[in-house]
């Protein structure tokens, strides 16, 4: 049976919108509403959507760099929102993350072994300079570049080896689990493909679970064991990426997926093209989040909330279409 | 191809890896900014060894006869007008200007910064209590701000350096907040954060280095503007007392006879333009030299 290495119950983030002469609490901006999942040792999920449908704060809220409203996170037994913050210190070094823009992710004014550095600083503050270097070195190499770059600064490299960098940053602690948030997306696309083969030879060899966050379809399938699709704060659907591909059963997968272009010349498809825009996460739609844009919209859609439940073979939908 | 590149890393790594190596590197091959160096460093020598240098004692050796004499022989610099010698007054006037121009800033800098970096970073309500007390203090005139501070401590140089310093720190304070403001969403800190580093470490590592343009470039334009200040105080009473010799006083005092005797204010004028002149120069290199961005 597979290991549970994280679990998500329930988890809220809302970010509140303050605003008149006193600064009051307006409203909330429901980023992540009520997402639950799991990830299991060893394998890659894959979170989708399009964009501020948030997919990058569940990633962030899991981490703990973005606090979250309520809802339980447990990282191998241990409910991390409990954790203390020398706790929860201690407990980084087995949960890393992957930025999206390499541009930004690397102090421009820190050469790389102090960026990667920092982790050990951190983390083993009695080990030598020497043994510092030697890993950081080592860890280059391990990310195909090469060990001299170390004395380089982040502004004498390409996005694809900045990203590298960052990878390297990721791994140096050896983590159980990275959180990969959009990782390629700021790539050109020659490059993407040699990063995320990088990425699947580092799980290989330390067995490493990823979080793979992403609006390319066609990217999470080639990465993803398991894969969720996002949408407005809400898991709609969670499975297998085989079955997810090929059978999708919710309205709102069924239209992302068939926006992945076919490389065929000539290929055609039958295209589900959704009206209108994604709703404000500020107030969002009553019941089902979805109905406002799916062609499929029943009155009770309207008025309750379909349950994200399993339809067999761990397959989750929240769509009302499944208790018919 | 391939093989060039790894000679060139070669050879970079022989150079130097130490980050301050290769900035005094980048320095030493920046034109004016060794000039602005020399400047300060000829400056620094002066006020060090005036006494050796001056041919006159700049207070003492007074003589009404020869008062407001234009340059001569005798009198590089010509005479003011209680007939001391202006040359040896601008040699001894470089301790206190330099020294009230250099302390002031630090003391606006330590300020400015510390409020700075605890209200961008901590934002809410730190952010709220600084920026508002920042804000009162700008509803104040700098000058007279710096005149009530200095009669509350009470009048003497180091009053001068602390008035002087303590008005600016609202402006310095803005400016670093401004710049945390932006940095701290910036996703370098958010790794720093997510490898466990404390918020200390991420002020001090991560966000302050990249703010050190603007500050070193509002620092060395400041300090003119404290040396003049310095000026002003000292006319007041408030600063150092006459007859003790300050370039601003100098010239304070200087202003009256500017039409008879106007040397009276062009040498101490001089003096200053010069002091700025370096302290710009050196500072907008030390800027450049400083970020490992710039092209060696």
């Amino acid at each position: 049976m597979k290991q549970t290495l994280l679990k998500v119950t329930d988890l809220k983030t809302y970010f509140p919108v303050t605003g008149g002469i006193f600064g009051g609490v307006k409203a909330h901006v429901k980023a992540v509403d009520g997402v639950s999942f799991e990830v299991y040792q060893g394998e890659t999920l894959g979170l989708v959507g399009e964009s501020g449908c948030g997919k990058s704060t569940t990633g962030r809220t899991v981490l703990r760099l973005i606090e979250p409203t309520a809802g339980n996170i447990t990282f191998e037994d241990q409910d991390i929102l409990k954790l203390k913050k020398s706790e929860m210190v201690k407990l980084r070094k087995e949960m890393q993350m992957i930025f999206q823009d390499p541009y930004s992710s690397l102090n421009p004014r820190k050469m790389i072994k102090e960026i990667i550095g920092q982790a050990y600083e951190i983390h083993a503050p009695s080990m030598n300079k020497k043994e510092r270097e030697e890993k950081i070195a080592g860890l280059l190499k391990e990310v195909g570049l090469n060990p001299d770059y170390l004395v380089r600064y982040p502004h004498e490299f390409s996005g694809g080896q900045r990203q590298r960098i960052g990878i390297a940053r990721a791994i140096a602690l050896n983590p159980k689990l990275i959180i990969a948030d959009e990782p390629v997306s700021a790539l050109d696309v020659s490059i993407q493909s040699q990063v995320l083969n990088l990425m699947n030879e580092l799980q290989q060899k330390y067995g490493l679970t990823y979080i793979f966050i992403a609006h390319n379809l066609s990217v999470v399938r080639h990465l993803s064991d398991r894969v969720g699709v996002m949408y407005l704060g809400k898991i709609v659907e969670l499975t297998d990426s085989d079955s997810l591909y090929k059978k999708p059963l919710h309205p709102y997968t069924q239209a992302l997926l068939s926006a992945i272009p076919i490389p065929v010349v000539g290929g055609k498809k039958a295209h589900v093209i959704l009206e209108g825009d994604v709703p404000s996460p500020l107030n969002p739609p009553t019941g089902c989040r979805f109905h406002t844009r799916c062609r499929y919209c029943m009155n009770i859609c309207k008025e309750a909330e379909p349950e994200f439940k399993d339809i067999g073979n761990n397959h989750f939908v929240a769509c009302h279409l499944m208790d018919k | 191809m391939e093989s060039t590149k790894e000679i060139m890393v070669e050879e970079k790594v022989k150079k130097s890896n130490n980050p301050w190596v290769i900035a005094m590197g980048r320095l030493r091959r920046d034109k004016s900014a060794m000039h602005g160096l020399y400047i300060i460093v000829f400056l620094t020598f002066i006020a060090v060894f005036a006494s050796f240098l001056s041919p006159y004692h700049p207070i003492n050796d007074f003589n009404l006869d020869r008062a407001f004499e234009g340059p001569s022989y005798q009198h590089w610099f010509g005479t003011d007008w209680m007939g001391r010698d202006v040359l040896s007054r601008v040699l001894y006037g470089s301790r206190i200007s330099l020294t009230v121009g250099l302390a002031s800033r630090l003391v606006t800098l330590s300020i400015g910064i510390t409020l700075g970096a605890i209200a961008g970073y901590f934002r809410g309500i730190p952010d709220m209590i600084i920026m508002r007390i920042a804000e009162i203090m700008d509803a104040f005139p700098n000058f007279l701000f710096a005149i009530a501070i200095s009669i509350a401590i009470g009048p003497g140089l180091y009053t001068v350096f602390f008035a002087l310093g303590f008005v600016g720190w609202s402006g310095m304070c803005r400016l670093i907040r401004g710049q945390v403001l932006a940095l701290r969403e910036m996703e370098f800190v958010e790794a720093a954060r997510s490898l466990g580093a404390s918020d200390t470490r991420i002020i001090f590592k991560e966000i302050l280095p990249n703010c050190m343009a603007p500050v070193i470039i509002s620092t060395t334009m400041g300090i003119s503007s404290a040396i003049m200040s310095e000026a002003a105080l000292s006319f007041l009473g408030l600063g150092a007392q006459p007859p003790t010799p300050t370039w601003g006083s100098m010239m304070n005092f200087g202003r009256q006879y500017i039409y008879n005797a106007p040397h009276l204010v062009i040498f101490p004028g001089i003096a200053i333009a010069l002091t700025v002149y370096g302290f710009n120069l050196f500072g907008d290199g030390l800027r450049d030299a400083l970020d490992p961005r710039m092209k060696d």
